[in-house]
């Protein structure tokens, strides 16, 4: 006999579980988290992979001791990528969480209030996202001066205004179901009303958004990395790698293409995450998927 | 105990950018009360401000002018501790079920927000109230950990009814309670809310288009029209004997459940001929050129029944 399912949640679960691509993509990335917790252990060379040079074993191809080869210091690049891992993954947590953090309450707040608040609030937002994020960004970075946490804090600025757009769409459309004007009537608080019921209930597409920035954030960051603002050398930073890999390129390869490609399957996997995820939340695209119920 | 007074809810709407600004009367000057104990029905078709009306009752919207008292007091002009004694005396049942119940909360939460932002009282003297409530609503204990969407949409109604009352309320707006429902539920329902008036002594203000169900359970009705009441009085003496063309209409479309007396007299649709004063000109079968240029007042034509028309 089958079980009775109860609440939302289990239903998204169980088509997740029979989505092939996105337990791919979710493979993907819980790797890529293993190895950035992981990453003392897993490395075969940690001190290399911290920046250690050895001067002696400058550009090994890949071999078996080293099999992503050894860079223009010698260090093992399998381990840089491993201890590289940390660092994308915190940026993209980091500025995505922020984003949501500060984005979030504004446009729920500005949706909900409508009126004045929301005209400042989302002119404000506007303002924002009338420049190109990146170039915003590197703006930004520019005066704060370069290295990771001031890339990161410019990427999370820059980030935002999208959610308040989001959520403020959110709540604009649950403010008048009647379960809203019923908590009203029984004179709940706007604040109260504002984060224990529009709140909850805007989070579907807010977390979908979520996960498909992580590697639009994970591709600036690297972006950034590369132009020289964002992490500084000897940080195992995946953008860095490739930035002053590529004039090696030619000759040695896999110094600048393996950093690359761990950028590229990143960004993908969290892609590809994001994409199932707002299908499988969506009813109305389950049945593109191929999925039932 | 609630008495409006010539309230009105304009709507405004920009055509265009520029474009010149056009009026939405949803409510139009309307007076009326309700006393303790009673049951007034609000009849009227989609779209003729009978929600609008019951939002301004219960403060969630602004009328544009006209005011509202309860118990002596100007509901618009309350303050602070007088809002949240007013929330508690009036309170509101809607139409859909399930989208009256926030779908992320289980049923003990929604059951629990009201009395917690209202009575500060430990969670077991709440939790107590709860199982007393359910018990007058007549649901199971069980359905306190469920969500919304596991239930069944009488079962749904039955909660929203139990939080409707979990404060006490004096007047209870009834916004088509029944409509979304089942006809073997609409009748439990209706049941149930006869019931919970007679014990709780409550005046109830029943919005419907279904005059069937008015009939049943009101015993003073207010016809609505765009935005304006056209006749109103006793229940029983305004359905015997209706004079106002609309009223008429409206109960000449009621179905009949006999299928050898089967008539088919719907309600003839908007023709606009010509925009009077009336609001009803344009349907009016009667009308006459008074009606296009003066706007009928309620009149009493009897004793206790009001209506607005220049043909009687």
């Amino acid at each position: 006999m089958k079980k009775i399912i109860s609440g939302e949640n289990e239903i998204t679960l169980r088509l997740l579980a029979k989505d092939k691509l996105a337990l791919f993509s979710l493979a993907i990335i819980v790797l890529f988290i293993l190895m950035a917790i992981f990453a003392p252990y897993i490395a075969p060379y940690p001190e290399e992979g911290e920046g250690k040079p050895v001067p002696e074993q400058r550009f090994i191809p890949p071999s078996i001791e080293h099999p992503f080869g050894t860079d223009y210091l010698g260090r093992d690049i399998l381990s840089r990528i491993i201890f590289g891992a940390r660092i994308s993954l915190s940026v993209g947590i980091f500025v995505v969480i922020c984003a949501i953090f500060i984005g979030t309450p504004l446009g729920l707040i500005a949706g909900y209030y409508g009126g004045k608040v929301d005209e400042i609030l989302m002119r404000a937002t506007d303002v924002f996202l009338s420049f190109p994020s990146l170039l915003f960004a590197i703006a930004l970075v520019a005066s704060l001066g370069p290295g990771l946490f001031n890339a990161m804090l410019s990427l999370a600025i820059t980030w935002w205004p999208w959610y308040t757009r989001l959520a403020r769409a959110q709540a604009v459309s649950i403010k008048e179901q009647p379960f809203i004007l019923a908590s009203k009537a029984m004179g709940v608080s706007g604040i109260r009303i504002v984060f224990k019921h529009i709140l909850p209930n805007s989070l579907t597409p807010i977390i979908v958004q979520g996960t498909m920035d992580m590697s639009s954030a994970i591709l600036a960051e690297a972006g950034l990395s590369f132009i020289g603002l964002g992490a500084q050398a000897p940080s195992p930073e995946w953008g860095l790698m490739v930035s002053t890999g590529r004039i090696y390129l030619l000759n040695y390869w896999w110094f600048p293409v393996f950093p690359g490609l761990a950028i590229f399957l990143i960004a993908l996997a969290f892609n590809l995450f994001g994409d199932c995820l707002r299908d499988i939340l969506d009813p109305k695209t389950r049945k593109f998927r191929g999925i039932t119920f | 105990m609630l008495e409006v007074k010539n309230l009105s809810k304009y709507y405004f709407k920009r055509i265009g950018f520029l474009g010149k600004k056009e009026t939405i009367k949803a409510v139009d000057n309307v007076s009326f009360e309700i006393e303790k104990g009673e049951s007034v029905g609000l009849v009227g078709e989609t779209g003729c401000g009978k929600s609008t009306l019951a939002r301004c009752i219960l403060r969630i919207e602004k009328p544009t002018a006209g005011e509202i008292i309860f118990d002596r007091k100007n509901v618009f002009k309350m303050k602070g501790k007088e809002i949240l004694e007013y929330c508690r005396s009036v309170q509101i049942v809607f139409q859909n079920p399930y989208t009256s119940l926030d779908p992320r909360l289980t049923i003990k939460e929604s059951l629990l927000e009201p009395l917690t932002i209202h009575f500060k009282e430990e969670k077991r003297n709440l939790m107590n109230r709860i199982y007393e409530l359910l018990k007058i609503v007549g649901l199971e204990d069980s359905v306190l950990n469920r969500y919304p969407h596991e239930l069944s949409g009488g079962q749904n109604q039955r909660v929203a009814i139990a939080r409707a009352i979990s404060l006490n309320p004096k007047l209870l707006v009834l916004d088509e309670p029944t409509s979304s429902l089942d006809v073997s539920v609409q009748a439990m329902i209706l049941n149930l809310l006869k019931e919970i008036q007679e014990k709780l002594n409550l005046s109830y203000l029943f919005i419907s288009h279904d005059l069937s169900v008015i009939k049943y359970i009101t015993n003073k009705v207010i016809v609505m029209y765009s935005g304006k009441f056209v006749e109103k009085g006793y229940t029983e003496r305004v359905l015997d004997k209706p004079y106002h063309p609309y009223t008429k209409m409206l109960l000449e479309a009621l179905p009949i459940p006999e299928p050898k007396n089967r008539r088919s007299r719907p309600i003839n649709s908007l023709h606009i001929n010509g925009l009077g004063e009336c609001v009803f000109y344009s349907r009016c079968p009667y009308k006459s050129e008074v009606c296009e240029k003066r706007t009928p007042n309620l009149v009493e034509v009897e004793e206790e029944h009001f209506v607005a028309c220049h043909s009687i």
